[in-house]
């Protein structure tokens, strides 16, 4: 930590001198990110200015120089995850049945590398409403509504129905939203869906999927978009697939499958130890 | 262990796009802070 520092410290004086920065430049970015820290908003920052995406592309690099390829590509966790939601086993519902939007199915399999199932991971899920509001943020929501932990079956399957999420953007005024207008940068992100999937003996996967077609899709504040990462979007009006489904209306459905990597001498790991919100 | 990912083009590219270097909207000073 203390060599960190001392770079850090030491780049930081370069950058100064080279950028001729003056003292009211270097108070302002100071009071910049002590507001910034107050509002709790580094969690927004830090993704905003590609550091979260940059320190992904770090852990890709290191698992490749590892030899560790063919798992599910990662991407941010971003800052509104909240632990200790609902865990389920195979099937779960994660809306409260409040929100009128279209009706999201989404199942798939976990898989190691070499193709088999993963039985017993835990695929951790959370997403925005259909107003672009996470639960324990925002506008108020039932307990851990749109987050739940699903235990794969024996085949490593999970499933689960909900409503498909909204994109959403930076709070208005806030001190991120700020400091990307100075940039001339937007503050939104695409809809998306996060996930953590873990199992015994196998690297931790941090990754989202985007819904296709989202207007942001390519364009993300956050820099969370991989191409790998946006499965189709299936479109479901037949009458006998909504009937089977319990539904009187059209739905969507998405598959898609997660691929672990085992956990391997000589990868950094994939295990972050952040603060998280907790639920009261 | 360093990646040494800072020179590689697509590495410019992001740190370009988060500093607001590929547009022409607010404010260049803080954009040519940013880009370091």
């Amino acid at each position: 930590m203390t060599t960190i520092k001392a770079s850090r410290a030491s780049r930081r004086c370069v950058a100064i001198d080279d950028l001729d920065v003056s003292m009211n430049e270097f108070w302002s970015a100071i009071a910049y990110i002590g507001e910034a820290a107050k509002a709790n908003e580094l969690g927004l920052v830090v993704p905003g200015t590609a550091l979260e995406h940059f320190l992904d592309l770090r852990l890709d690099e290191a698992e490749r120089r590892a030899g560790l390829s063919g798992g599910t590509t990662r991407t941010i966790e971003g800052p509104l995850y909240v632990a200790g939601a609902p865990l389920v086993k195979g099937e779960a519902r994660l809306d409260d049945d409040t929100d009128e939007s279209e009706i999201l199915f989404m199942e798939g399999q976990v898989f190691d590398i070499a193709g088999n199932p993963v039985a017993g991971a835990i695929v951790d899920v959370w997403h925005a409403n259909s107003f672009g509001f996470y639960s324990f943020f925002g506008p108020p929501q039932s307990p851990y509504n749109l987050r739940r932990r699903i235990e794969t079956d024996r085949e490593g399957r999970y499933r689960f129905r909900s409503i498909m999420p909204s994109g959403y953007g930076c709070p208005p005024g806030s001190n991120t939203e700020q400091l990307l207008t100075k940039l001339g940068r937007h503050g939104q992100r695409p809809a998306h869906i996060h996930f953590f999937v873990t199992a015994p003996g196998y690297r931790q996967l941090t990754t989202q999927i985007n819904i296709d077609g989202d207007k942001y899709l390519h364009d993300d504040f956050a820099f969370g978009t991989r191409n790998d990462l946006i499965p189709p979007v299936e479109r479901v009006s037949n009458a006998q697939e909504i009937h089977k489904a319990g539904l009187n209306k059209p739905f969507a459905r998405i598959r898609f499958d997660f691929r672990l990597t085992r956990e391997t001498a000589g990868a950094p790991s994939t295990v972050v130890h952040r603060e998280h919100a907790v639920a009261a | 262990m360093p990646a040494n990912l800072i020179d590689k083009a697509a590495i410019k590219a992001l740190a370009a796009k988060a500093a607001g270097l590929d547009n022409d909207q607010g404010e260049p000073r803080l954009k040519e802070v940013r880009r370091h």
